[in-house]
């Protein structure tokens, strides 16, 4: 079955770029383009994974990531950021156990990998493990 | 006199209803104004049907005479201010019996500022080659330069003039930036991944998409109309004349035969030279382009590619350029002079769901 994922990006290219990867690997994301739309996707149905942009949005986005961690713990947060970012998101997402993070340059290769991986994962141990 | 080409862009055979486009014209339409062609593309169920018009204009003062005569042999014109605006290809030969050149609506890829009536004029050459709406809304995706690189000017306003007349004339237009629909036009077999880029007239257009997501979209205000005029001050010669033996005669594969090859040769050096580093550092500082591990291919398309040996000219260049993604191959359009209104096409469809 394929997981339930959403791309939250507000940059419009990014979010485009990770949605179609995705897509073109057989898997049907929803793109959510403001912190309101994500919200109200994940209320209506649980999310299996985020894929969290905060490149543009560090400090705005980390507030929802916060939330969104907080509030879905049984979802994967997939995190892309600036490189130069990744010891601070670190530092900031420490308590935070459903977060992986993906620093720039933008992978799409990779992101598709790990949601493959993380989704057979699942299906082995049938739920996620809360402790990745 | 008001001549239009009508071609197979997808090379099936053409029935008589088809190449006349009576009966079956149905769906969206897609539409490339050039700096040189205004093309229109049309999906008549078992293929694209594309029609061509020269993007040019000549101007008579009025008569009541020739107005009448105009009107008996079938020329496109419009009238306005005391002045008879023969449009299309009508205006070529009308330039040719006057001894002077044809006069352009659109410059470098943008509504001409230097012409107060490039608008009318526009207008009237898009009503001569675009069918009206079979109903209104009717979906029309016309192409759109990318910003320039320089900054030097917009495309807001080319845009919006285009974007209001179509709505006037009953449709509902959406744009597609150019060098995309060239992607979308020819690279379907690597699920639209790759760069796309145009060279026209008036400026060459560039996008690097990733599966079809415009990922980098630019233009540079230099195309064959700049190797036209270099090589004519070079040559000492008119840059009519110029553009003439360049389509109709020029091999890039082969020695330069004579000065004015060897201008040419020259040109189309600079002029992919100017191109091609623009897209290393483009993409070289870009924070958008997403890492790739395959090769990916460019397509290039647009009048000024048409010469034989250009793809190998520009594969040269390629190879003296670093740029961060590795090329597969270098194509050129199956028809370049129609890739951009296919393109255009398939966008329109793919928002209609056709």
């Amino acid at each position: 079955m394929s997981p339930c994922i959403c791309v939250y990006s507000q940059d419009s290219t990014r979010g485009k770029i990770v949605f179609k990867s995705l897509e073109a690997n057989g898997i049907e994301p929803v793109l959510c383009v403001t912190a309101a739309s994500l919200k109200e996707t994940v209320s209506r149905s649980a999310a299996d994974f985020i894929i969290f942009d905060l490149k543009d949005t560090f400090w705005d986005g980390l507030a929802v990531l916060r939330d969104q961690s907080k509030a879905l713990r049984g979802t994967v947060i997939i995190v892309l950021c600036d490189a130069a970012r990744l010891p601070l998101l670190k530092k900031q997402t420490a308590l935070m156990k459903n977060i992986l993070c993906a620093p720039d340059p933008l992978n799409p290769d990779f992101i598709v990998s790990m949601v493959d991986y993380l989704t057979k994962e699942r299906a082995k141990k049938k739920v996620f493990s809360h402790a990745l | 006199m008001n001549e239009k080409i009508s071609e197979d862009v997808v090379g099936q055979e053409k029935s008589e209803e088809q190449a006349e486009g009576t009966a079956s014209d149905a769906g969206p339409l897609g539409l490339d104004i050039g700096t040189t062609n205004i093309v229109v593309a049309e999906n008549n169920g078992k293929k694209i049907k594309a029609t061509k018009e020269l993007n040019a204009f000549f101007s008579i003062p009025y008569s009541n005479l020739i107005k009448r005569t105009l009107v008996k042999d079938g020329v496109s014109f419009c009238n306005k201010d005391g002045n008879l605006y023969i449009i299309g290809s009508c205006a070529e030969e009308f330039a040719t019996m006057y001894g002077a050149d044809t006069r352009r609506p659109v410059e470098s890829g943008l509504l001409n500022p230097k012409e107060e009536e490039c608008i009318e004029v526009i207008k009237a050459i898009m009503d001569t080659v675009i069918r009206k709406p079979h109903q209104r809304g009717e979906t029309i995706c016309f192409s759109v330069p990318g910003e320039p690189l320089d900054r030097s000017t917009s495309i807001v306003f080319h845009e919006s003039v285009i974007r209001m007349h179509l709505q006037s004339m009953g449709f509902s237009p959406l744009s597609v930036n150019e060098g995309l629909a060239v992607v979308l036009s020819e690279l379907a077999g690597t699920n639209f991944t790759g760069i796309g880029i145009s060279i026209g007239g008036g400026m060459c257009n560039i996008c690097f998409s990733y599966l079809s997501v415009p990922v980098i979209t630019y233009s540079i205000q230099k195309g064959g109309d700049y190797i036209d005029t270099m090589v004519a001050s070079a040559v000492g010669l008119p840059a009519t004349k110029v553009k003439l033996l360049k389509e109709e005669e020029l091999d890039l594969s082969g020695k330069p035969k004579n000065k004015i090859e060897t201008a040419l040769h020259i040109y189309y050096d600079e002029l992919f030279s100017i191109l091609l580093q623009s897209l290393e550092r483009v993409m070289g500082t870009s924070d958008k382009m997403p890492r790739i591990s395959k090769d990916i291919p460019i397509v290039l398309s647009g009048g000024s590619v048409i010469p034989k040996g250009c793809r190998e000219k520009f594969g040269k260049a390629v190879r003296d350029i670093d740029l961060p993604i590795k090329v597969s191959d270098i194509r050129i359009a199956e028809k370049p002079l129609y890739a951009t209104a296919k393109g255009s096409l398939k966008m329109a469809m793919e928002e209609v769901g056709a």
